[in-house]
């Protein structure tokens, strides 16, 4: 048991190690702790779930070493900005002002190909539209165009528009929410008016939700008339 | 940092349970070869029912901790060891000298393997 211990420490940071070395693009969306965590812990749950010879404390005790250790290193690493930098990486400028940097794409071993197929990924085929675009520490690519080739905006226009609420669930599939009426500063008598007003018997809303304005939104269950 | 805290001893707690299983499958071990081995020189000298009776008393307290081995050990390590065990007192039975000897040796090979194998060396790291 103490060898299964050990080898999960030390191949859980080979992994690590490995993952880093691979670079950002290969992670996908999660952060290379996460992703190996991942990787690691659904074949390790595998082995005695298919192997009836192996004791199930040879799956428990490295799943348990694994979720201690990454819970650990996930702290450390909020509260260390060097040991973040050797877990995760930094992110890459790619494009800089519209410019191509490409001893980023070099460095993170990206071809303009793949760089292009991100891009189109988010709606963007014209370069010369793109201000920033920053390969972050998961894998993915965030893309800050120029303002001019964005939208204008409400206040751009000075249009005066109402601020959208939150919409918080107060019934669900005939179920109430009693906290989420009162975060509304709402109750069960508000309630049944409304559900009156809707006429909407409480049993037949699917779903019934209400934002920081009041406004509601309430759909029927299927079937019902 | 309490989430920290609460990870590093649960990870340390894990190493000390390890460790001292570890710790108590060598002690296991070493007894049980030791009857073993005052069998096997019982047998030697001719002396059958003291070295049946010895492996007997080897293979009772094998199996008082049978679960608790069960549940840490490779069930192929323990099956094989429950294997020796019947093998030995079937030929100290029929007092096969020759046999029980050899039967006797894999015997205690297969029970220092139980705590060989869970020991913290580099051959078992590597």
């Amino acid at each position: 048991m103490i060898i299964a211990l050990f080898r999960t420490i030390l191949l859980y940071l080979l992994i690590i190690l490995g993952i880093r070395l691979m670079g950002k693009k290969q992670v996908g969306e999660l952060e290379p702790t996460e992703l190996v965590l991942a990787m690691l812990v659904s074949d390790l749950a595998a082995v005695p779930m298919q192997d009836f010879g192996i004791p199930l404390l040879f799956g428990v005790v490295p799943i348990v070493a694994l979720l201690c250790i990454t819970m650990a290193l996930s702290v450390l690493t909020m509260r260390s900005r060097r040991l973040r930098l050797l877990l995760c990486g930094r992110p890459s400028i790619l494009i800089r002002d519209g410019k191509l940097l490409q001893s980023e794409l070099k460095q993170t071993r990206m071809t303009p190909e793949e760089l292009l197929e991100e891009l189109r990924l988010q709606g963007v085929t014209d370069l010369t539209t793109v201000k920033y675009a920053i390969l972050e520490t998961s894998g993915q690519l965030s893309v800050l165009p120029y303002a001019r080739e964005q939208p204008p905006t409400a206040r751009d226009l000075k249009i005066p528009v109402p601020e959208p609420g939150l919409p918080l669930t107060v019934v669900e599939n005939g179920q109430i929410y009693p906290e989420n009426l009162r975060r509304r500063g709402l109750d069960q008598v508000w309630l049944q008016a409304e559900l009156r007003r809707q006429q909407v018997p409480l049993e037949e809303v699917f779903l019934l939700t209400v934002d920081e304005a009041r406004q509601v939104y309430c759909v029927r269950k299927e079937g019902t008339v | 940092m309490r989430r920290l805290t609460l990870s590093l001893l649960l990870l340390a707690l894990l190493g000390l349970l390890s460790l001292g299983n570890s710790a108590l499958l060598r002690s296991v071990s070493a007894q049980l070869n030791e009857t073993l081995a005052q069998a096997e020189a019982a047998a030697e000298q001719g002396d059958w029912e003291t070295a049946q009776a010895l492996t007997q008393a080897a293979r009772d307290r094998w199996e008082d901790w049978g679960d608790y081995l069960y549940v840490v050990l490779p069930h192929d390590y323990t099956d094989q060891v429950s294997v020796h065990f019947q093998e030995a007192l079937e030929l100290l039975q029929w007092g096969e000298t020759a046999e029980y000897a050899a039967s006797s040796g894999r015997l205690m090979a297969a029970v220092d393997h139980l705590s060989e194998a869970q020991a913290l060396t580099l051959r078992n790291l590597l």
